[in-house]
């Protein structure tokens, strides 16, 4: 038995939040559902696919406490459509209504036994960040995440928290980036890969400047207001990504960023849709890009761009170089370079004091270089 | 200014008569005249690769269950071919193709495609001559179709068998049905027959658009097939088309369901797919495991891979995941394949390894200068049956 009244913004912002965590597609239906639960003059909400978790609370005011779980896609669905004002919800057994305005809904619904324990944040011992730098954090490392690898670790971004400071890694093997903010130290230590779920749902928390971080056994935790999001931490090892990064790639190409995407963006209509393969020419002063398919036909294009050696030919997969200048900010970039078949370091030229960030980029081999 | 309308084409489609049977019956006099089946064990699950035409009489054919056959044929001598005698003969004939065009595609084992266009002499005369020159040459019979295109060419090999020689021309494509056309399978002739289309005439009453409804871009494709059209060119010899896809398929002798059942053969064929790959100079992007139940239903299930990849152990892994996750009843046979196939040396370079490329490198050394059998991943040996 519930009942209870609730205004439409706050029910709406708060099960879109929660709706993030319902899984695609199972085969528990339990895990379809969100959990509808009152806590003195709050509706809290909860949804979780077993591996992330969120839980969000609205003001509401209760008639008669309780708790319900309910299809959540629906649910959403319902209430997007509603006209707007104040919702009753209310109802036992599995006979719920939802009421606004002249519209009205019954929704099957479960017993709370019926969905599954969520981890509590009361023991979580959590460390305040600015959600800002946090999650430019995150938009500058998430995309480099490998998606489906057999290799479970690089499925996930490695954070590191600390005294030094928080670092964030992500690599699918073929492109690295890192994020190093060393002004963002915490006596609490902290060493998890990340899920790219809860990555996603990082940048949805904007209610707050900070966020709360912290983890709990195979769980790590962030919350900002009263949002909380869980996440079950992927088994490591992460790979020794240090010893990727070269310490000495003399060669240094300076570029403007957006030119450069541009740039990119036209060779990719031509370039091979398998390799998406784009061949730079470097030379003091200029850099010639070119991209060719048997099928398409050809494209050249000349850049100005300083260079500090001879000229030099290497190749990239277009894509991922551009992947990684449209996360980044400044202006113009930089292309440590060494060879043809080592990583590019790329940096922005100008950064943030206490950021350290850097994309790294494998090319690919040129099967006959002119 | 029009442009002039482009020479026909004189294509040949050479087949060799019971390939596998014919060689095997040299030298073999008291076999003449019996019905002789080649394939593998007979008290295993095999197939038929190749029978005389004394079998074929007796409803035998190519593909078909060894057990089967012998019910059919049950006097008939069975013999286990040797893969590397019969390479030995295809090279020798696709010698005298060449001494007639350098336009010479060796679509397998025992086919070719020639493009003699501009050559002197009608297109059937052509055709007489190569088949002589093959029986003087190798002792074998070839059966050569003649058209203005592979696809009318192949038809008419078929006509020809066997020991003949004939032309098709676009006009007269025969009534058969629509399974003869070549690249309908099972899947697509089965579909247009729940349509009432069960020969090339009644496909014919179909529109471009209507076919492109029911099969889509194969459909278009047909639409041109089934009038005879068929623009692709027989490329010069060595410079055929790359691969779509490279794989492998096993077949059980009893139906299997566990996984250490399936696993040790699983390895196996991931082990040949990858120096298949390596061997040509791909890399694959696609993983595909497909199976055959019990009722013979196929199944496939693909997945892309993290990169594309040659080797041995990356595939069976994710096969080996694949397989788990898909197979809960009993199977026949399996199989895997690779496609989104790039050149390995346009790779993208990667900086965590797989690490296993030198070992797979020193393995195909040794393959190489000892033959394909002499070292194998131990996972790949072990087999129940």
């Amino acid at each position: 038995m519930v009942k209870l009244l609730v205004s439409y913004g706050d029910l709406l912002k708060g099960l879109s939040i929660v709706a993030n965590a319902l899984p695609p597609k199972t085969s528990l239906p339990s895990l379809t559902n969100i959990l509808l639960e009152t806590e003195a003059d709050r509706l809290c909400l909860a949804a979780t696919d077993l591996d992330t978790s969120v839980t969000t609370s609205v003001p509401a005011t209760i008639s008669t406490q309780g708790s319900v779980a309910l299809p959540g896609k629906k649910l959403l669905e319902i209430v997007k459509e509603l006209p707007g004002g104040d919702i009753h919800i209310g109802g036992s057994g599995s006979r719920i209504t939802i009421s606004c305005g002249n519209s009205n809904f019954v929704l099957a619904g479960s017993s709370r036994e019926s969905f599954p324990s969520l981890p509590s944040a009361a023991d979580v011992a959590f460390t305040e960040l600015p959600l800002k730098a946090v999650s430019d954090a995150v938009r500058k490392t998430a995309f480099a995440v490998a998606s489906d690898d057999y290799r479970p670790a690089l499925n996930g971004a490695l954070w590191k928290m600390g005294p030094e400071g928080l670092e964030m890694v992500a690599t699918d093997g073929h492109r690295l980036a890192r994020m190093r903010m060393s002004g963002l130290v915490s006596e609490k230590t902290l060493d998890a890969i990340v899920a790219p779920k809860a990555l996603n749902l990082l940048g949805r928390l904007g209610e707050d400047e900070n966020i709360m971080l912290g983890s709990q056994g195979t769980q790590i935790c962030f919350k900002s207001g009263e949002t909380a999001v869980f996440s079950r931490i992927i088994e490591g090892p992460y790979p020794p990504y240090e010893k990727v990064i070269p310490s000495e790639n003399p060669y240094v190409l300076t570029v403007n960023r957006v030119d450069l995407i541009a740039s990119l963006r036209r060779m990719r209509i031509i370039a091979n849709p398998a390799t998406h393969q784009v061949r730079f020419t470097v030379e003091p002063g200029k850099m010639i890009l070119q991209a060719e398919n048997t099928d398409a036909g050809e494209a050249r294009e000349e850049l100005q761009a300083h260079f500090n050696s001879d000229p030099l030919q290497i190749a990239f997969n277009g894509d991922f170089l551009m992947e990684i200048l449209k996360n980044m900010d400044s202006e113009s970039v930089l292309l440590k370079i060494k060879d043809g078949a080592t990583a590019v370091v790329i940096e922005e030229l100008e950064q943030d004091s206490g950021m350290e960030y850097l994309a790294l980029l494998m090319p690919v081999r040129l099967a006959n270089p002119v | 200014m029009p442009t002039p309308p482009a020479p026909e084409r004189h294509i040949l489609h050479v087949d060799m008569d019971a390939y596998f049977a014919s060689i095997e019956l040299m030298g073999r006099e008291e076999l003449q005249g019996k019905p002789v089946i080649v394939g593998g064990d007979p008290g295993f699950r095999s197939v038929v690769t190749s029978c005389t035409y004394e079998a074929r009489a007796l409803g035998v054919h190519a593909g078909m269950p060894m057990a089967r056959a012998l019910r059919l044929a049950p006097g008939a001598v069975v013999l286990q071919g040797s893969f590397g005698r019969y390479q030995t003969y295809t090279e020798r004939i696709l010698r005298v193709l060449l001494g007639f065009t350098p336009f010479v595609h060796a679509a397998s084992i025992d086919e070719a495609f020639m493009d003699v266009t501009g050559l002197p002499g009608g297109i059937e005369c052509k055709g007489w001559e190569v088949q002589k020159a093959v029986y003087r040459a190798v002792g074998l019979w070839a059966s050569v179709g003649c058209g203005p295109n592979r696809l009318l060419a192949k038809m008419a090999s078929k006509r020809a068998k066997p020991r003949g020689v004939a032309l098709l021309e676009p006009d007269d494509m025969p009534p058969l049905s629509v399974s003869a056309i070549w690249g309908v399978g099972p899947e697509t002739s089965a579909r247009l027959c729940a349509l009432g289309v069960d020969n090339i005439g009644k496909l014919r009453g179909l529109s471009r658009g209507q076919l492109r409804a029911v099969l889509g871009v194969h459909g278009e494709e047909l639409y041109l097939k089934a009038r005879g059209h068929d623009d692709r060119p027989v490329l010069p010899f060595g410079h055929s088309d790359p691969p779509k896809s490279i794989g492998h398929e096993h077949t059980f002798s009893r139906d299997v369901l566990t996984p250490d059942e399936y696993l040790p053969a699983l390895a196996r064929l991931c082990q040949k797919t990858a120096r298949r790959a390596r061997d040509s100079g791909f890399r694959g992007r696609t993983l595909t495991l497909k199976y055959r139940l019990r009722n013979l239903k196929r199944l496939s299930v693909r997945r892309p891979m993290p990169f594309a990849s040659n080797q041995d152990q990356t595939f069976f892994h994710i096969a080996r995941e694949m397989a788990l996750s898909a197979i809960d009843s009993p199977i026949r046979l399996i199989g895997v394949s690779i496609s989104d196939l790039e050149p390995s040396e346009q790779a993208q370079l990667t900086f965590i390894p797989e690490g296993t490329e030198a070992l797979n490198l020193a393995a195909d050394l040794v393959r190489n200068r000892y033959g394909e059998r002499v070292i194998s991943s131990a996972r790949a040996l072990y087999s129940p049956m």
